[in-house]
C-alpha cells in the first residue's frame, strides 16, 4: 500500500527512510558489451555473477532511460578545448547543436541501490527511531537528524558493501543531487528529462537550491482524474491500467503529468533462454522507447535455498498425490516443476558458492498521454510474449510497482507475489549493467551509435588517444563507393578544426583530396602537374636531417651504393658541414656543384649528370627546382598528389633482373614514395603537442611497396608519443595493410558496406569477431545486405525515383573503437553544410565516394 | 530471443526455476481418501472460497432463512457450490487471490483525483474564514533604557469591537 514517500534524510549516497532502513546508492558505469567477442562477453557475465554473489540480502538495480540533450553532446565535443583558439570548432559545435536537436538521442543511467542491514542493537533502535520520526512528523515537531555516530556507522557499512562490488564496475557514489534527480525522474518519465547532474555542475546547484527538493507526487492509478465526471463514474479498471504521476511542485511550473505503465515480468520461457542472446534489457531498447527497468532482488544463501527446495519437493509429491487421478492424461506442469526442481537442486548440490537470486523485474513504459502509454505497454507486452516472456500490468498494483522500482520503498508484498527464482550464474546472463556505447566520453562527434534503437552519439577522438596511451590510428575498410573516403574526410575535418595537421597521399586521378583540402583550409598541394611547392629535402629539413633524407632519396633514385665511389661522394657532399662550407642550400645547388667540376671528389661529375637528367623531367622538378618554395612543416593540410607515380611491385623488387629493367617512372615513384613517408613522419613527429594525421586513402597502393610498408609501420609503432596518426582506407583488410604488425597496431577499425562474402568475412574478422563467434554470421550477413544497402528511393532534391543508397542510410558501418567496443554505427558528415558538401563532393568524373 | 544454437552448455541457458517453487496447489483428495473428490481437483482458492461461503451462510442463516431446514441447507450448499465453480475462473498471475482481490477493491475505491501522501486528493470545499481581532494600544515606541509610567488610558485607546455582531451591539447600546 502506497503511503508517504519513504525518504526522511539524504546524505551523500545514503538515504534514511521512514522504515528505519538506510539505503546506499552507486552509479554504475555500464560495462562495454555490444557486439564484442564471446570471450569478452563471458568476462562481463562473470563480473555480473560476482556482483550478484557479493550482494547479501536485498538490492535494487536500475536502468533509467535518459534523453540526451544536444547541449550536453556539444559540451562533450568541446570539452577541454580553448574555443578562442579554434574558431572553426566553435562554428562546427554550433552547427551540431542545430543538427542534433532534430534527432532523438538517449542513453541510460545505471544505479545499484543496497539497503544496509540493521545489525546488533540497531535491529531495534533503527526502526524505533524511525517510528519516533513518523510521530514527530504527525505532530509537526522538528525531525531529529541522524547523529554523527549514525552517519559514520552507515558510511562504514556502505564502504563495506562498496568494497565487495567488483572494481571493474567502477561504482561511483552518487551525490544528494543525483538522488534527488532519481526521485524526480520517477515523476518525469515520458517527458524530456535532463541527464543526472554531474557533481559541481550548475544543474546540481539548481537541484540543491530548490526549497522542496523531494517530489511528493500525486499517484492516480487509472488516470481517472483525466476523465470528466460522467466518464469516471462508469469505471472499467481493466481498460485503464496506467499510472498517472503528477508532481504538484512541477505542475505549478507547467510541468505536465507523467503517464507510466509499470509492467512486471511474471513468466519466463520454460525452456530457458540461450546466452548470448538473453540480454533482455539490451533488447528492451529495440522494442519500445524510453523504457526504464528495475530489478528488485534478494540474494538467498545456499542452505536456505536447499531447505526451500526440500519443502517444494514435499509439496510437489503431495500434489502428485492430490492429482493422481489426472495422471493418466498427464500433468505437464507438475512434470516440468519436478524437472526444474531436480535441476535446481543439483546445481546447488554441485556448487557450494552458488546463491539464489529471487528477483522482480519491472519495466516502466512511459507515454505522452494515458492512451499512448497503454498502447506502448501493450506493444511491448506483445513483443515480449512472442519471445515467451509474460509481463503483466496487475490491476490495482501499478503504484506498488512504481514504488518497487525506487530505492527507499520496502519490497513487501510485491516481492512475494512476483519473485522469479534463479541462480546467480544464470541471472548473470541478463547482464544488466552493460552498454553498447562506442567511442570515448568526449571528443569530436563522429557518428551515431545504432547498435540498439536507442540512438546515441559516438565521440571519437583519435587525436586524444595518445594521451590515454593508445594509438590514434584508424582503418576504414569498404568496397568501392561505400563511403570510406567520406568517413576519412569527416575525421580529418575534426582534426583540422582542433588545429591539428592533416597530410594526405592522394592517388586519385581527379585529386579528390586536394579538392577537399582546399575547402578545408589554405592547403599545401604538391602536384607534379601544377608545381607550386618543392619537396627538396635539403630545403624542407634544414640541418643534418635534410642530408640524410636527400641521401636516401638520391641513392634510391640512381641505384647508388654507399660502398662505391659515387655513393660515398654523394654522402660526403650531402653532409651538413660540407654543404655549409660550399653554401649548398638545396638539391639544385648540389647538382650544379657536382656537375660543374668544382667538387673534386671521385665520380662527382657522373653523379651530377645523373641528377641533371632527372631534374629535366617534370617529376624531377619536384626536387631539383630551387625556385619553388619548400613545403612548410607546419602547414594545416598537405596533399601529395601521386596519380602520375607508379611503384615497382614486390616481385620487381625482389627479382634482380626485373629490378634492373625498372622503367624510370617506377624508379622515381619508388624513391618519391619513400621521400613522402619519410617527410610525413618527420613532420608528424616534429611537434609533440600537435596532432598530425597521415591519410592513405588507397592504402593498397602504398603498401604494395615493402619499403613504404616498413616506413609506415615505423610511423604506426612510434606515432603514439608525438600524436601522429595513420588514417588508412582500403578494401581488403587481409592484404592491403602491409605487415601483420601494422594491421594489429591500428586500434580503431571501421567497416562499411562489403557485398563480397569473402571480403565481408575478412572485415568482420578484422573487427575482432572470430568465425566461431555466434555474432560472426549475423555480422557478415548485415555487412553484405543491411549496411547502406542500395535500393530505389526518391531523391529529396530532384523528387525523382533514383537508385542508390538512401540519404538516411549513408555512412552505416561497424565500428570497433580503440577500447575494444564493437557495434553498429552511422558516420556523420560535418555539421556545417559547406563542410559536409566538401566531404561528399568529389570532382567531376569518377565518384569514389557517396 | 528464441533458442538458436543446437546444444549450448548448461551454464549458458538462462533458466528460471520459479515454477519449481510456485507449484500450483490443488486439492484432489481428502486425507486418507482412496478416491479423488468429485469434479476435482480444486484450487485452494476454490476450496477456501467454498468453505468460507458455507461457514458465513451457516452462521447467518437465522437472518435470511425462510425455507425451513432442508431448504436452508439446499441454499447453503447451492451457493457454496456456485462459488466454488465461479472461482475456477480466477487465474491470478503470481499474486495470491486475496491480495489480488484487495488491490482490485482498492482500485475501485481509489480516490477520484489520485492519492497524495497516501490519502485521497479531494477538491476542497470552499471554506469561510472567520476572524475576531482586537487592537492593543501600544502608544509611541520608547527607548527601553528607563521604565517609564504607562500612558493614561483614554477613550480612543480602548479596544474597539470590530465584528459585525459587536458593532450592532455597541450601536444599539449607544442609541
Amino acid at each position: 500500500m502506497v503511503a508517504r514517500t519513504p525518504t526522511t534524510w539524504l546524505g551523500g549516497h545514503l538515504r534514511w527512510t521512514r522504515s528505519g532502513v538506510v539505503w546506499a546508492t552507486w552509479r554504475i558505469p555500464p560495462l562495454p558489451y555490444g557486439r564484442r567477442p564471446v570471450k569478452e562477453k563471458r568476462a562481463v557475465r562473470s563480473l555480473h555473477r560476482l556482483l550478484f554473489r557479493s550482494l547479501d540480502g536485498e538490492a535494487l538495480l536500475l536502468g533509467h532511460a535518459v534523453g540526451l540533450d544536444p547541449v550536453a553532446v556539444v559540451e562533450r565535443q568541446i570539452e577541454g578545448i580553448r574555443l578562442s583558439e579554434c574558431p572553426d570548432l566553435a562554428l562546427e559545435a554550433e552547427a551540431n547543436l542545430d543538427r542534433l536537436s532534430e534527432l532523438v538521442l538517449g542513453e541510460r543511467a545505471h544505479y545499484l541501490c543496497v539497503p544496509l542491514s540493521n545489525v546488533g542493537s540497531r535491529r531495534w533502535s533503527a526502526p524505533s527511531q524511525a517510528a519516533v520520526g513518523v510521530v514527530h512528523d504527525a505532530l509537526g515537531v522538528p525531525r531529529v537528524r541522524p547523529s554523527a555516530e549514525e552517519v559514520a556507522h552507515r558510511l562504514e557499512q556502505a564502504a563495506q558493501v562498496e568494497s565487495l562490488i567488483p572494481f571493474q564496475f567502477g561504482a561511483q557514489r552518487v551525490t544528494v543531487a543525483e538522488q534527488l534527480w532519481m526521485d524526480g525522474h520517477a515523476c518525469r518519465r515520458g517527458m524530456v528529462d535532463m541527464p543526472p547532474p554531474v557533481a559541481g555542475s550548475v544543474e546540481e546547484e539548481l537541484l540543491m537550491s530548490s526549497s522542496a527538493a523531494l517530489p511528493q507526487p500525486i499517484l492516480d492509478e487509472g488516470a481517472w482524474s483525466d476523465l470528466d465526471m460522467a466518464e469516471a463514474r462508469v469505471r472499467n479498471p481493466l481498460e485503464r491500467r496506467v499510472l498517472k504521476v503528477v508532481d504538484p511542485r512541477g505542475a505549478e511550473l507547467g510541468q505536465p503529468a507523467s503517464y507510466q505503465c509499470p509492467l512486471v515480468l511474471t513468466d519466463t520461457p520454460p525452456g530457458g533462454v540461450i546466452w548470448p542472446g538473453s540480454e533482455l534489457f539490451e533488447r528492451v531498447d529495440d522494442l519500445a522507447q524510453d523504457v526504464d527497468w528495475a530489478i528488485r532482488l534478494k540474494v538467498v544463501a545456499r542452505d536456505d535455498v536447499m531447505a526451500a527446495n526440500r519443502r517444494a519437493l514435499r509439496d510437489l509429491n503431495d500434489q502428485f498425490e492430490q492429482r493422481s487421478d489426472e495422471l493418466t492424461t498427464g500433468t505437464t506442469d507438475l512434470d516440468l516443476a519436478a524437472e526444474l526442481l531436480a535441476e535446481y537442486q543439483s546445481i546447488f548440490a554441485e556448487d557450494r558458492l552458488e546463491v539464489e537470486v529471487a528477483h522482480v523485474i519491472v519495466l516502466t513504459v512511459p507515454g505522452a498521454t494515458a492512451e499512448d502509454a497503454m498502447e506502448r505497454a501493450s506493444g511491448l507486452s506483445a513483443q515480449l510474449a512472442s519471445a515467451d516472456f509474460t509481463v503483466q500490468r496487475p490491476l490495482g498494483a501499478l503504484a506498488d510497482l512504481w514504488c518497487l522500482s525506487q530505492p527507499g520503498w520496502p519490497a513487501g508484498q510485491a516481492m512475494r507475489a512476483w519473485a522469479l527464482h534463479t541462480t546467480s550464474a544464470k541471472m548473470s546472463a541478463l547482464v544488466p549493467f552493460t552498454t553498447t556505447r562506442l567511442g570515448g566520453r568526449t571528443g569530436p562527434v563522429w557518428g551515431l551509435n545504432e547498435s540498439t534503437a536507442r540512438t546515441s552519439v559516438i565521440h571519437l577522438n583519435p587525436g586524444g588517444y595518445p594521451e590515454l596511451n593508445k594509438s590514434g590510428s584508424v582503418a576504414f575498410i569498404a568496397e568501392l563507393g561505400a563511403g570510406k573516403s567520406v568517413g576519412l574526410k569527416a575525421m580529418c575535418n575534426a582534426i583540422v578544426d582542433e588545429r591539428g595537421q592533416v597530410m594526405a597521399i592522394d592517388k586519385s586521378a581527379d585529386g579528390e583530396w586536394a579538392y577537399y583540402a582546399r575547402s578545408l583550409t589554405d592547403p599545401v598541394i604538391v602536384d607534379p602537374e601544377a608545381l607550386e611547392w618543392s619537396m627538396d629535402p635539403l630545403r624542407v629539413f634544414p640541418g643534418a636531417d635534410g642530408g640524410e633524407v636527400a641521401l636516401s632519396l638520391l641513392t634510391q633514385l640512381f641505384g647508388l651504393s654507399p660502398s662505391e665511389d659515387d655513393g660515398a661522394t654523394l654522402a660526403d657532399v650531402l653532409d651538413l658541414e660540407y654543404r655549409t662550407r660550399h653554401e649548398l642550400s638545396g638539391c639544385q645547388d648540389v647538382m650544379e656543384h657536382l656537375s660543374s667540376g668544382a667538387c673534386g671528389l671521385p665520380a662527382a661529375e657522373a653523379v651530377g649528370n645523373k641528377m641533371r637528367r632527372v631534374a629535366r623531367s617534370r617529376l624531377g622538378r619536384l626536387v631539383f627546382d630551387q625556385e619553388l618554395p619548400a613545403v612548410p612543416a607546419d602547414a594545416d593540410a598537405i596533399v601529395w598528389r601521386t596519380h602520375r607515380m607508379s611503384q615497382p611491385t614486390e616481385q620487381e623488387i625482389s627479382t634482380a633482373h626485373l629490378f634492373r629493367q625498372l622503367p624510370p617512372e617506377k624508379v622515381f615513384g619508388r624513391a618519391y614514395y619513400s621521400l613522402l613517408t619519410a617527410t610525413a613522419r618527420r613532420f608528424a613527429f616534429a611537434d609533440r603537442t600537435r596532432v598530425s594525421a597521415l591519410v592513405c586513402d588507397e592504402a593498397y597502393d602504398i603498401f604494395s611497396n615493402p619499403y613504404n610498408a616498413l616506413d609506415l609501420e615505423h610511423f604506426g609503432r612510434q606515432g603514439r608519443r608525438p600524436k601522429a596518426l595513420l588514417l588508412l582506407g582500403s578494401h581488403d583488410p587481409d592484404h592491403d595493410f602491409g605487415s601483420e604488425t601494422l594491421r594489429a597496431l591500428v586500434p580503431t577499425r571501421v567497416v562499411l558496406r562489403q557485398t563480397d562474402p569473402g571480403l565481408a568475412k575478412a572485415s568482420v574478422r578484422y573487427l575482432g569477431v572470430s568465425e566461431d563467434d555466434p555474432e560472426f554470421a549475423t555480422m557478415v550477413e548485415e555487412l553484405i545486405g543491411d549496411i547502406s544497402p542500395i535500393s530505389e528511393y526518391i531523391d529529396p532534391e530532384s523528387g525523382e525515383r533514383v537508385e542508390g543508397v538512401p540519404p538516411a542510410r549513408r555512412g552505416e558501418c561497424f565500428l570497433r573503437d580503440a577500447f575494444g567496443g564493437i557495434g553498429r554505427a552511422r558516420i556523420l558528415t560535418p555539421a556545417r553544410p559547406e563542410r559536409a558538401k566538401a566531404c561528399l563532393t568529389t570532382p567531376p568524373k569518377a565518384r569514389t565516394s557517396q | 530471443m528464441p533458442p538458436t544454437a543446437p546444444e549450448p552448455h548448461r551454464e549458458d541457458v538462462l533458466r528460471w526455476y520459479t515454477r519449481a517453487r510456485k507449484i500450483p496447489r490443488f486439492l484432489g483428495k481428502l486425507p486418507n481418501a482412496q478416491r479423488g473428490l468429485p469434479f476435482g481437483p480444486y484450487t485452494l482458492t476454490q476450496a477456501a472460497g467454498g468453505a468460507v461461503t458455507f461457514l458465513v451462510l451457516d452462521q447467518t442463516d437465522t437472518i435470511w432463512s425462510i425455507w425451513g431446514l432442508p431448504g436452508t441447507f439446499a441454499v447453503k450448499a447451492g451457493v457454496s457450490i456456485a462459488v466454488v465453480f465461479a472461482l475456477r475462473l480466477v487465474k491470478p498471475g503470481g499474486r495470491d487471490p486475496l491480495t489480488a482481490l484487495l488491490s482490485a477493491v482498492r482500485l475501485v475505491a481509489t480516490p477520484r483525483w489520485g492519492s497524495y501522501c497516501g490519502r485521497g486528493v479531494r477538491a476542497a470545499r470552499p471554506v469561510r474564514l472567520r476572524s475576531r481581532v482586537g487592537v492593543v494600544p501600544v502608544g509611541p515606541v520608547q527607548a527601553v533604557t528607563r521604565p517609564s509610567a504607562p500612558p493614561p488610558a483614554t477613550e480612543a485607546a480602548r479596544p474597539r469591537p470590530v465584528t459585525a455582531a459587536a458593532r450592532l451591539l455597541s450601536d444599539s447600546r449607544r442609541s
